[in-house]
């Protein structure tokens, strides 16, 4: 399977232990991570997520993230041009 | 707090200081408790949580003390698969709460519904290494559904009725909620009134959703053409109540039912298309249903290595239908033909909808299966009988015959648990409690006594090993203290038999710290905390004891040495090895494994 590139954007509450619990899981997926930037409003924590691999496994964290209590929203891109693919509704 | 869920603006009546008893924020968290329908909890005290249990004390909810954290966590863990929901495992902060964290993670991979509530040093002292400051939220948010730091006491009530719901809602999971100790003390009442009853948590993302009706076909289509499907059944089975589905549609292709170490606990043994559990060591019958499948039908599972041996090619030339209420389950470890998110119990009965009328179904897979099983049976008997003690497996058949058929059964780590794996037959589902995810030796004692608060009117059976025994062995001291008489078993080898096991097959039998001494005598053990133990020589005196225990309500402990020299599990598929490579048990070295229909008709059967 040829590697792409995924945004992950996610919408959260419970400021940084909601990045932290994202992060715990996303270094366990067979993805290399490129860039992660979180920004925080008084009840919401934006976060988004590049990482590079096989669709599968972007898929199978993107579920698993979705899972997580603290996850209001998630949405994952493929980086091709216009292209977008909703991973997870 | 900024991306905090509540707005978190302090009750006015927050003043920090102490408040009275009633009015504390630990009375209001206790009346939470009790309003959930929480009636026990199972923990240690300590400096940071002695205010919680002061308040529990007051509102009437009983604290069963622990001799160890990981002992209160095993046995919320327990409690919870027998009631249904969470039990509560409470522990201070620092080394009480590091003290839960096996038993956390043991839940977590048993998808369990248990609950932590750990005490917290101060918010005025936080990270500041103050005595017994562990960040227990952050220790234990990779292995938890859920894990809430309590820093207002207006979160309290909401965080706790979140993580008590979140245990049991969709997946089952442990959660944790920290309690720093200014806030348990803090004044509450007041912020009623304005308290939310939940952190703003989608509960409704939890509920599988219906079972996509296109999959349902597709699944019901390739079902209906496979020559061998083989239904792999989980603990997803249980949790659903799903096991009438999964044997009307077992029944109705003539189709063996194969399940996990867990999944044992979802449908009856009895059954005469259960084959059993498959696996690393699994029953052969069952090993060899799943490897020579056409199609499986895997319900309720994760598809563990341990259960399909490897993800290898084998296991791709299959049509997989996975059914799972967990949609991060679905192609996780194997890639499915159909994948349906959805209820076990809602998506079979969507498939038996869909299923078309079935001309007469071949048999001679089962029958071929049914075969192996016989010849299995018999070599076992033969194997016995070369034994210089009592063989394990006969003990669990001894024993089985006297233990009444809704007795809880729970095991420890090691290879009891793997001779109870191949040969403990479990009759009524939800009645089988292992440690199968995380294998955590310890977990036999600590759960039997959570399974035996669950279920006071219920004979509860430990099997256990004398390396499991020893690591939780302390918490024998709960069977009298709260009146849990609960019947032991120890298989005992004085050694760490599996990982010794692996020595002699793998590591050119080098034997490297797997082998114990005598001590201790598990008689005085037992003698120290006011139980009745014996050494029996017969099946007969084994089956004598256990009756005794269940009839007299007494507590026993029996103890059944076994050399280990002889104590070699089989079958047993090596680690990385494929399901029909299993190194069979004596006798059976002529057994092949992979079916072979052209030359059914050479095959002897033995259909009883």
């Amino acid at each position: 399977m040829q590697a792409e590139t995924f945004l992950v954007e996610m919408e959260a509450w419970n400021g940084l232990d909601a990045v932290m619990r994202v992060t715990m899981i996303a270094r366990r997926a067979k993805l290399i991570p490129r860039d992660l930037n979180a920004s925080f409003e008084p009840s919401r924590v934006r976060i988004v997520l590049k990482v590079t691999g096989d669709p599968r496994e972007t898929r199978w964290l993107v579920a698993k993230l979705e899972r997580l209590p603290e996850i209001t929203s998630i949405r994952a891109r493929r980086i091709n041009g216009d292209y977008e693919e909703t991973l997870v509704a | 707090m900024e991306g905090g869920g509540l707005d978190v603006k302090h009750c006015l009546n927050w003043s920090g200081g102490v408040a009275e008893n009633g009015t504390r924020l630990v009375d209001h968290a206790a009346r939470v408790l009790r309003e959930m329908g929480v009636g026990e909890v199972f923990g240690v005290t300590g400096g940071s949580v002695m205010a919680l249990l002061d308040a529990l004390y007051l509102e009437d909810i009983e604290i069963y003390m622990f001799r160890h954290e990981q002992g209160a966590a095993h046995a919320a863990d327990a409690y919870g698969r027998v009631k249904r929901r969470p039990g509560i495992a409470v522990a201070t902060s620092g080394p009480g709460a590091t003290n839960l964290v096996t038993g956390i993670a043991n839940a977590y991979f048993d998808s369990s519904p248990m609950m932590a509530i750990t005490g917290q040093v101060p918010t005025t002292v936080f990270g500041r290494d103050a005595f017994q400051e562990t960040d227990i939220v952050g220790v234990a948010a990779p292995i938890t559904k859920f894990a809430y730091q309590v820093r207002s006491p207006r979160e309290a009530g909401p965080a706790l009725r979140t993580a008590y719901r979140l245990a049991y809602e969709g997946r089952p999971g442990p959660t944790l909620v920290d309690l720093p100790r200014d806030v348990q003390l803090a004044r509450y009442a007041g912020c009623e009134d304005t308290e939310t009853a939940y952190l703003p948590v989608d509960f409704h993302k939890y509920r599988p959703p219906r079972p996509d009706p296109k999959a349902v076909r597709k699944a019901a289509r390739i079902l209906a053409s496979s020559a061998r499907p083989v239904i792999l059944v989980g603990n997803g089975v249980y949790w659903s109540r799903a096991w009438g589905e999964v044997l009307q549609l077992a029944e109705l292709l003539q189709a063996p039912v194969v399940t996990t170490l867990p999944g044992k606990n979802a449908v009856p043994s009895s059954h005469p298309l259960v084959m059993g559990p498959a696996g690393m060591h699994g029953r052969l019958e069952a090993d060899a249903a799943l490897a020579n499948a056409d199609t499986i039908l895997a319900v309720g599972t994760r598809f563990s290595d341990r259960t399909v041996g490897r993800f290898g090619p084998e296991l791709r030339e299959k049509k997989i239908i996975h059914v799972d209420a967990d949609p991060s389950e679905i192609g996780k470890n194997v890639e499915p033909s159909v994948g349906i998110v959805a209820d076990a119990k809602a998506a079979l009965r969507a498939i038996l909808r869909e299923m078309p009328a079935l001309p007469a179904r071949d048999t001679k897979f089962l029958q071929w299966l049914l075969e192996i099983r016989r010849r299995y049976e018999e070599a076992m008997k033969a194997w016995a009988r070369k034994l210089r003690g009592l063989a394990p497996w006969k003990v669990l058949k001894a024993l089985r015959q006297v233990m009444p058929a809704d007795t809880i059964t729970v095991t420890g780590v090691g290879s009891h648990q793997m001779w109870a794996e191949q040969h403990w037959d479990v009759y009524v589902p939800g009645t089988w409690i292992t440690s199968a995810g995380l294998g955590t030796m310890g977990f036999c004692i600590p759960a039997a006594l959570g399974a035996k608060i669950a279920a006071r009117d219920r004979p509860v059976l430990c099997i256990d090993g004398d390396g499991s025994f020893q690591m939780t062995m302390n918490n024998l001291a709960l069977v009298r203290d709260y009146n849990l008489p609960i019947t032991i078993v120890i298989f005992d080898n004085r050694a760490l038999m599996l990982v010794k096991q692996w020595q002699i097959y793998l590591y050119d039998r080098r034997i490297v710290a797997t082998e114990y001494s005598r001590r201790p005598d598990f008689v005085k053990i037992a003698e120290a905390y006011e139980i009745e133990a014996v050494r029996p020589s017969s099946l007969s005196e084994v089956k004598k004891w256990a009756d005794w225990s269940v009839r007299a309500r007494e507590p026993v402990i029996i103890i059944i040495e076994i050399d280990n020299e002889e104590d070699i599990v089989l079958p047993w598929v090596k680690p990385g090895d494929w399901l029909t490579d299993a190194v069979k048990p004596p006798g059976l070295e002529d057994l092949d494994l992979v079916y072979k229909p052209l030359a059914e008709k050479e095959v002897t059967v033995h259909a009883g």
